[in-house]
């Protein structure tokens, strides 16, 4: 079993208050992987700190490794850049950028690669066919992205990473924002996905964390209590809190 | 109770706010029409049986004030006493002779050998004939106050004027909006928010509270007499003594205007650009994207409405500033253009005449009186014309881009 990712002692400090600590979590390639806890445990940070947009962060020191692929981002000098066409990220609320929905495919192929038109237009198709969102915006390339509704708005945002053939897709709470039934697809979208790509998933709810992942982290207060294969962490947790939290005595 | 009294009165100030504006529009519409209708031509018949031709300048309750002919430059008037008229009458073949050196001739009936005899370069108006004659009137008056040539005592068309405000004011956004983006993308994205940051950010903002007089000094003792010197010396040595960038100029006065509106420039482009939401940033960062590509592709097309209003507030600001102006380049005649078909075509050196400066000058020169002042409202008039049709693109520019991003909600 190959890593995409890993982690090893990571943690996070935002003005010398310690917001994760020691996390050492396995992704293994072209699985799901879900990171749960309550509000404010830390999952987003997490996160954020796979693909370092946790920069944007003023004060902020990061601590531990990240390896992408066995490589240590951190130690090998890896460009930000470049760690993020390789790690896609998909965000709580759609943010398609203001612009047509063929620009916003188009977004990170044409800062990467500066395709040719003919390939840019079989990318694009490519990656909104993915999303199975092709038979709903095929007519509709040259609209307003801010045009479709916030369903269709979030699987136009994850063509759009999946456009710049990442390695792995960090999804925070992808459906937070979504009615129920644009969440079901998201769900199919995900499990669908994990054939071609390693995808972790932050999600607030429980439920969708068991349906769609293979491993699920349970993070608490900043650290890792608990990590292991879904089937056996929701049936069988081994510590209080992630019980208490599972069978939603808070949260 | 409070709360009823705290809205009338906050009422009460609106009204006054928006009283006083339609007041003054008013006032510069009706003064500045009226001075391009010539008034009536007088023929009065007085006590003892003299008799008074003249242009009616002013009427009051009590008196009436007469222009009477303008020889080389110089009006004569006469002031009566409505209790010494006997009779009057506005005869329809009263006529205007008018030279292109502003001499005037007045002739109560424009078919007598007397005024047969005047020169046939004179433009003839007729100011009390009705019909077609006095629309033909008021567009050949309309004409003048645009087209006439500029004479060297500063009267005649304001065309020069107008023509050169509108390359002043064009050249001076073309200088303050990169500089004003530059200062305004580094203080939201660039710089740490730190100390000096912040006293940076409230210096350029103080910056606006400087009387504008104090730039134009700034823009003589520095750009025209350090600056303008030493290029003198450098590129324009053979033209020494006399000078060619060491004097006030177009350049000077537009690089003078760019910084007087710089700090409304930076202040307005630097909220529009944090106004872009967060998200925005992020989507493009987490897609690969550099810092620097980011804010190219995605946060200055996004701020684009804000930029423009920052364009918008310039333009306003700028095109009502004289007193700097005064002092790096603005005079009261201008032989030539500070544009032409010649190249270099934007003449950078050339002293250039202000709408502004013209509006000073008519309004305080004691040789029109009355009629020199209804001048200066219809130069007011074109100069707000021109701030309102360059705002206008700009608002509608703004509208169209609004219409575009209105979905981007808060950040």
């Amino acid at each position: 079993m190959t890593l995409a990712l890993q982690t090893i002692e990571l943690g996070l400090k935002v003005a010398k208050r310690t917001v994760l600590e020691g996390i050492s979590l396995d992704f293994p390639t072209g699985s799901v992987t879900a990171v749960i806890g309550p509000s404010g445990c830390g999952k987003t940070s997490f996160l954020r700190c796979l693909n370092r947009l946790t920069e944007l962060w003023p004060q902020v020191t990061q601590l531990g490794q990240v390896l992408l692929g066995g490589v240590d981002v951190q130690r090998s000098g890896m460009p930000y850049p470049e760690l993020r066409r390789r790690v896609g990220m998909v965000f709580q609320r759609p943010n398609p950028f203001p612009g047509t929905v063929y620009d916003n495919v188009a977004y990170g192929l044409r800062l990467h690669q500066r395709p040719g038109r003919s390939e840019l237009d079989d990318r694009v198709e490519a990656a909104i066919q993915r999303v199975g969102l092709w038979a709903e915006v095929r007519d509709r390339l040259d609209e307003d992205a801010l045009a479709l509704s916030l369903g269709q708005q979030q699987r136009l945002v994850i063509a759009r990473a999946l456009a710049v053939e990442p390695e792995v897709l960090l999804l925070d709470e992808p459906s937070s924002a979504l009615d129920p039934i644009s969440t079901l697809r998201i769900e199919a979208l995900i499990t669908e996905l994990k054939n071609r790509y390693t995808l972790i998933l932050v999600t607030h709810n429980v439920q969708q964390a068991a349906r769609v992942a293979d491993y699920t982290a349970f993070l608490y207060g900043g650290q890792l209590l608990e990590h292991a294969e879904s089937v056996r962490l929701f049936t069988n947790p081994q510590r209080q809190e992630t019980e208490d939290y599972i069978t939603g005595r808070y949260g | 109770m409070i709360g009823r009294s705290l809205e009338r009165l906050a009422g009460g100030a609106l009204a006054l706010l928006l009283g006083a504006f339609a007041l003054i529009t008013a006032a510069v519409v009706y003064q500045g029409i009226a001075a391009l209708v010539p008034p009536p031509l007088l023929q009065l018949q007085l006590h003892g049986g003299e008799q008074v031709n003249g242009l009616l300048l002013r009427e009051t309750e009590t008196e009436l004030e007469l222009l009477l002919e303008v020889r080389a430059a110089k009006p004569s008037w006469r002031r009566l006493q409505r209790s010494q008229i006997v009779h009057r009458s506005a005869p329809e073949s009263a006529c205007l002779l008018h030279a292109s050196d502003g001499r005037i001739r007045l002739h109560v009936d424009c078919t007598t050998a007397a005024a047969a005899a005047d020169p046939e370069t004179w433009t003839r108006s007729y100011p009390n004939a009705g019909g077609t004659l006095a629309l033909q009137r008021w567009w050949q008056a309309a004409r003048d106050f645009l087209l006439a040539p500029v004479r060297p005592d500063g009267q005649g068309g304001i065309g020069s004027a107008l023509v050169s405000t509108l390359v002043l004011v064009l050249l001076m956004t073309v200088l303050v909006v990169p500089l004003g983006i530059g200062v305004a993308l580094y203080l939201a994205e660039y710089a740490q928010d730190t100390r000096l940051t912040r006293a940076l950010r409230l210096t350029v903002a103080n910056l606006a509270a400087v009387p504008p007089v104090v730039f134009g000094l700034f823009g003589l003792g520095l750009l025209v007499h350090v600056f303008g010197s030493q290029l003198d010396q450098w590129l324009f040595a053979e033209r020494l003594p006399s000078p060619t960038f060491a004097t006030g100029g177009l350049l000077w006065a537009s690089l003078v205007l760019a910084l007087l509106t710089l700090p409304v420039v930076v202040v307005a482009c630097e909220q529009g650009l944090q106004r872009v939401p967060m998200r925005l940033r992020e989507a493009s960062l987490a897609l690969g994207a550099t810092r620097s590509e980011t804010v190219l592709r995605v946060l200055l097309p996004a701020a684009r409405p804000a930029l423009l209003t920052a364009f918008i507030l310039a333009v306003a600001r700028a095109s009502a500033e004289v007193a700097p102006l005064l002092l790096v380049g603005a005079v009261r005649y201008a032989a030539r253009l500070p544009v032409s078909s010649e190249a270099p075509f934007v003449h950078l050196e050339r002293p250039f005449m202000h709408l502004g400066y013209r509006v000073l000058d008519l309004a305080t020169s004691s040789a029109g009186g009355h009629f020199a002042l209804q001048q200066a409202f219809a130069c007011a008039l074109v100069l707000l014309l021109l701030v309102l049709a360059l705002n206008g693109a700009a608002i509608a520019a703004r509208f169209r881009l609004r219409a575009r991003y209105r979905d981007l909600g808060t950040p």
